[in-house]
């Protein structure tokens, strides 16, 4: 005890250093426990599955002719043979005044089988009686005027809505007031009255389906057989797992929540291997006075399990209050990207702590081996020790620099072998470490470089390059960290450019219609009065399905199966990065199809393949392979003869109207919605639904970006505790430089040029891996995850603005624990040194 | 050369007060050396970082050259010490990752002063560093080092010198073998040697000798020149 206690008495006079090993644990935690506790609240409600006021339906009734709504009189028909496990439901999708995309969910409260007794007392409260239906909570408020909406806390908060005051629509319509309410499975959706729903959207006397509840066997049965042919069951979402559907998606959460959890054992190590080297005279002196290897190993890993411990909890803590913040966010891009929901838990994630502590003891205690062996081994006599420690940094850069060649090697090898994610997100995470840890003899060989080329009279500039060299021993992992946080930041950018740019120059292409209308529409109707107020406008038609295949890669595949018109023009939006001879006739004929670029990848077929498309065509061959950024699913494009051939009783899904550019397209948009009635969400311009599009992918990599940010600004809190933690090794040096002639603002301009110069050198590492990453991330995740690929078109416009970042942040990052060396006098100096 | 005039300096720890120099009076003349003695803690290093505009007094003067230091901005007295003055302290006196030659020619160079020089030869030679130039001086012993910093501290001719507890550090031998050379040097390059020490033998070597005691100034004897 008397061992620990004098090693602790370190951390009274140098309490910044236990609070940034504080922090770094911390740090390392909540962004690991965050994405941990997303992933596991989104898995838990795939499992669960998709529930209205947290019951879940058995099945539902949908049509079987594609159509996205059915007669409300076929729901009322079936209550009235006597199946009353059924409700109705619309589902609508409306934008806010503020532009927010919101899924609306019509129901009819007394048709829904009552909540669970315990959920009641979360309900609005109103009446008392659980007896009589028409008294549950909050009845009277949602299914009656002036109506409620319900929605959970989170949805509400994210959207910036008040209880009780009701939101505007794009259209200038309100919803009614919303509630919250909690622990009913909402997720991102809201619930209002399905009658109030129809009113708002016009869909008067439509449902989008009905819904089956837990029943007895036989009634299920009956019911059917009961279905007229229009309508079809649907077992609940078993055609698509959303778990499978996601799982690329949240690997790349859990890959960026382990990535600040590196950066954060960076800050660790920082803080670590300063504080050893800080207490290596106490060290020295405890080992003169008879203290073993053992005991003072002992007290050393006693005194880091504690500081494990606190920092461990407290990062728990915050990282899932951060994922209950994170989770609406997370929860509206699974909406749009896949179409599934989850649930906004109001309270703390209840996860456990012991993945996080473990990881974190297992991270810490790897980190503290080197700094604690060369803490023991150092020489016990004082005027080795300077000289000692100067080998034993660069013998430790040189080890570092095997291990990064090792790392890259082994990158360089599963960026042409991955196949499946984990070793695509492997092959990255060891180009990134790669190149960190290569970084430091790169930084000594470029100071040493820069020492011989310069001339040896230039005293400041001998004195900074030395000095340069020195703090290489006790900074370099924080310009590890600052160099693996600007390497994403460039390979990110190029990626996220090139992969923009092909995804905005693939809907250029394949978006030829000026208006698509994606309703439930007459066609003939459409048709007559297209003939009669825009003759030389076309109508085309798009026809869907969905199929569970079997594919060489994987069984059950959900495949969605869609159609193009086979004339020229649609033919020629359609771009092949793969095709068989004579592909665009042959598929204009009806004779084969076309698999999008995921199919391929992830699915396994090639061109050549013969696919089973149903009875009538029995076999079909692959003639070509397009690219569908965006589509989580794989996909078949056929001609419309084909697909009609195959499913004649199909409707069209939706429409695509097609004319000259200099048509008065807005004029036309505008009789169309007030003619069929019809909403602004369902007839999409053009330039509006490509607008939509990059608003979802530039969506999907804010939080990415987000990440990024978070982790340049910990890099940089490494820099800073970094300086700070070596402080008092600076004091010497400064004095004598002071009495020796140099002014507070040459010694300050030394120092930002010495950061400086340190930011630049790290660039010159950032500018190839960056573009490594970026190609690793383009060629090998991209294609993994999503089986999606895109051309990587380099630009390094972002580059100087990096290498002002890089240089700013290490000069902002040294410049605050610099300041009271700075405006010390060369006395106060002189005094501190000798204490 | 230098002239203390009524010079006072305290320092505040906590609630008490300690004046450490009352009222100090002190002249050197130009190629003059000054040993300060006194027990550890007695202000001899406060003294000599007064005196050589290091720090500020509280009350009085410091003349150095004409020039009245505390009146001189930091740059001015930045620029001033780099061209006038030269040090030798106890510890932590050469600069870490730079070699001997380097550390040996730095001050000088702050000055644009060319390398090669026949005093820098001759310091080099009388300190034996030849065959140190290239090392860096981590390795170096406490002994070479000193004697580094002997020379940094001359090479560009100061015409004032400050040293503390020069040979603090170096055993007996060591340290009148480095005081001899130093002093010699000294008395060769003209420059003014202002010494403090602890060691009644090493004070020896300076022409003249006072005690600082109490925060005054006391006489202690003169050896001639």
């Amino acid at each position: 005890m008397l061992l620990l206690k004098t090693l602790l008495s370190h951390y009274r006079r140098h309490w910044l250093q236990a609070i940034f090993l504080l922090v770094g644990i911390i740090i390392a935690n909540v962004l690991l426990v965050g994405t941990l506790l997303i992933n596991a609240q989104a898995r838990a409600s795939y499992a669960d599955g998709e529930q209205v006021l947290s019951i879940q339906p058995v099945a539902s009734i949908v049509s079987s002719q594609g159509a996205r709504t059915i007669p409300e009189r076929d729901y009322i028909a079936l209550r009235r043979q006597g199946f009353s496990m059924l409700a109705p439901v619309l589902r609508r999708f409306i934008a806010s005044d503020q532009g927010d995309i919101l899924e609306l969910l019509g129901i009819d409260l007394l048709a829904m089988p009552r909540p669970k007794p315990e959920a009641m007392e979360e309900f609005p409260a109103s009446g008392t009686e659980l007896n009589n239906r028409s008294s549950i909570p909050g009845f009277a408020s949602f299914s009656l005027p002036p109506y409620s909406l319900w929605g959970s806390p989170a949805r509400l908060k994210q959207l910036g809505w008040d209880e009780g005051i009701p939101p505007a629509l794009e259209n200038g319509q309100f919803l009614p007031a919303p509630v919250a309410v909690t622990d009913q499975g909402l997720g991102h959706r809201l619930l209002l009255d399905i009658g109030v729903l129809q009113l708002l959207t016009g869909s008067a006397n439509v449902i989008s389906e009905i819904l089956v509840f837990e029943s007895s066997p036989a009634a299920i049965s009956a019911l059917q057989s009961a279905l007229p042919t229009h309508l079809k069951w649907q077992e609940t979402r078993n055609d698509l797992d959303p778990a499978q559907l996601t799982q690329s998606f949240h690997l790349n959460l859990a890959a960026m929540g382990m990535l600040a959890f590196v950066v954060g054992v960076f800050l660790v190590y920082n803080a670590l291997a300063f504080s050893y080297t800080d207490r290596h005279e106490l060290l020295r002196k405890l080992r003169l006075a008879g203290a073993t290897h053992a005991e003072l190993a002992r007290s050393l890993l006693l005194e880091l399990l504690v500081f494990v411990a606190v920092g461990t909890l407290v990062g728990f803590i915050l990282g899932s209050w951060l994922a209950v913040e994170l989770l609406p966010g997370v929860g509206q891009t699974l909406a749009q990207l896949y179409g599934v929901y989850i649930d906004y838990p109001d309270s703390l994630l209840s996860g456990g702590l012991g993945l996080p502590l473990l990881m974190t003891a297992i991270a810490v205690g790897l980190c503290v081996l080197f700094p604690l062996r060369q803490a023991l081994n150092m020489p016990v006599l004082e005027r080795q020790s300077s000289s000692w420690q100067l080998k034993a940094a660069a013998k430790r850069d040189s080890v570092l620099l095997i291990a990064g060649a090792c790392l890259l090697l082994l990158s360089a090898f599963l960026a042409f072998t991955a196949s499946v994610m984990w070793l695509a997100l492997i092959c990255m995470a060891a180009l990134l470490l790669g190149a960190a840890l290569c970084l430091p003899a790169i930084l000594r060989l470029l100071l040493s470089v820069t020492a011989k080329i310069l001339p040896h009279s230039w005293a400041r500039t001998s004195w900074l390059l030395a000095d340069s060299r020195w703090l290489l021993g006790p900074a370099a992992l924080a310009l590890m960290a600052i160099t693996l946080a600007l390497v994403s930041n460039s390979g990110l950018n190029n990626m996220i450019g090139s992969f923009r740019q092909a995804t905005e120059d693939w809907l250029q292409q394949r978006l030829i219609a000026e208006i698509y209308i994606a309703a439930e529409i007459s066609e003939p109707e459409l048709q007559t009065w297209l003939a009669r107020r825009a003759p030389e406008i076309s109508l085309a038609r798009r026809y869907t399905t969905r199929l569970t295949v079997d594919a060489p890669k994987s069984s059950a595949t959900p495949i969605e199966v869609i159609s193009i018109p086979g004339n020229e023009r649609f033919m020629q939006s359609v771009a092949l990065i793969q095709q068989q001879a004579g592909a665009k006739n042959a598929f204009a004929d009806g004779t084969g199809v076309f698999i999008s670029e995921r199919a391929m990848r992830l699915g396994g077929w090639q061109p050549g393949y013969a696919l089973m498309l149903c009875p009538e065509v029995s076999q079909v061959p692959v003639l070509g392979v397009y690219r569908d950024y965006g589509n989580p699913q794989s996909q078949w494009m056929l001609s419309e003869k084909l697909f009609r051939t195959c499913w004649p009783d199909k409707g069209a899904a939706s429409y695509g109207l097609i004319g000259p550019a200099q048509f008065n397209w807005p004029d036309l948009r505008t009789d169309l919605m007030h003619d069929f009635n019809l909403q602004d969400n369902e007839v999409i311009n053009q330039q509006e639904l490509m607008e939509r599009a990059l608003a979802v992918f530039d969506r999907t990599f804010t939080v990415t970006q987000a990440l990024n940010a978070l982790t340049l600004l910990v890099a940089c809190i490494g820099i800073f505790c970094a300086i700070s933690a070596i402080h008092h090794h600076r004091v010497p040096q400064q004095a004598l430089l002071t009495a020796l002639g140099l002014s507070r603002r040459e010694r300050a301009t030394l120092l930002l040029v010495q950061w400086g110069l340190l930011g630049l050198f790290c660039i010159v590492l950032v500018w190839p891996f960056g573009a490594l990453l970026a190609w690793v991330l383009a060629a090998v995740v991209t294609p993994v995850a999503f089986g999606w690929s895109f051309a990587l078109q380099a630009d390094w416009n972002h580059l100087p603005m990096l290498a002002l970042l890089a240089c700013g942040s290490l000069m902002c990052a040294v410049l605050l624990p610099s300041i009271r060396l700075l405006k010390a006098s060369p006395g106060q100096l002189l005094r501190e040194r000798s204490t | 050369m230098l002239e203390l005039r009524n010079v006072s300096k305290s320092f505040h720890d906590g609630e008490s007060e300690l004046r450490v120099l009352q009222d100090i009076d002190l002249t050197l003349e130009a190629g003059q050396s000054l040993a300060l003695l006194g027990a550890s803690g007695s202000g001899k290093s406060t003294l000599l970082q007064v005196a050589a505009g290091l720090d500020d007094p509280d009350e009085g003067e410091v003349w150095m050259m004409g020039q009245l230091l505390p009146a001189l901005s930091e740059r001015e007295l930045a620029l001033f010490r780099r061209r006038h003055l030269g040090f030798v302290f106890q510890q932590f006196n050469l600069l870490p990752g730079l070699n001997v030659q380097d550390n040996l020619l730095f001050q000088r160079r702050l000055n644009r002063m060319p390398d090669g020089d026949p005093w820098v030869d001759d310091l080099i030679t009388e300190l034996e560093l030849g065959d140190l130039l290239k090392r860096p001086v981590e390795v170096l012993s406490g002994g070479q080092q000193q004697r580094v910093a002997i020379a940094r501290a001359l090479a560009h001719a100061p015409e004032m010198v400050f040293a503390d507890e020069p040979s603090g550090n170096l055993h007996d031998t060591l340290s009148r073998q480095v005081m001899k050379m130093f002093s010699r040097l000294v008395a060769e390059s003209g420059s003014a040697l202002l010494m403090v020490t602890h060691n009644r033998e090493m004070a020896s070597f300076a022409q003249r000798r006072l005690m600082l005691r109490e925060g005054h100034l006391h006489a202690v004897a003169e050896n001639p020149a």
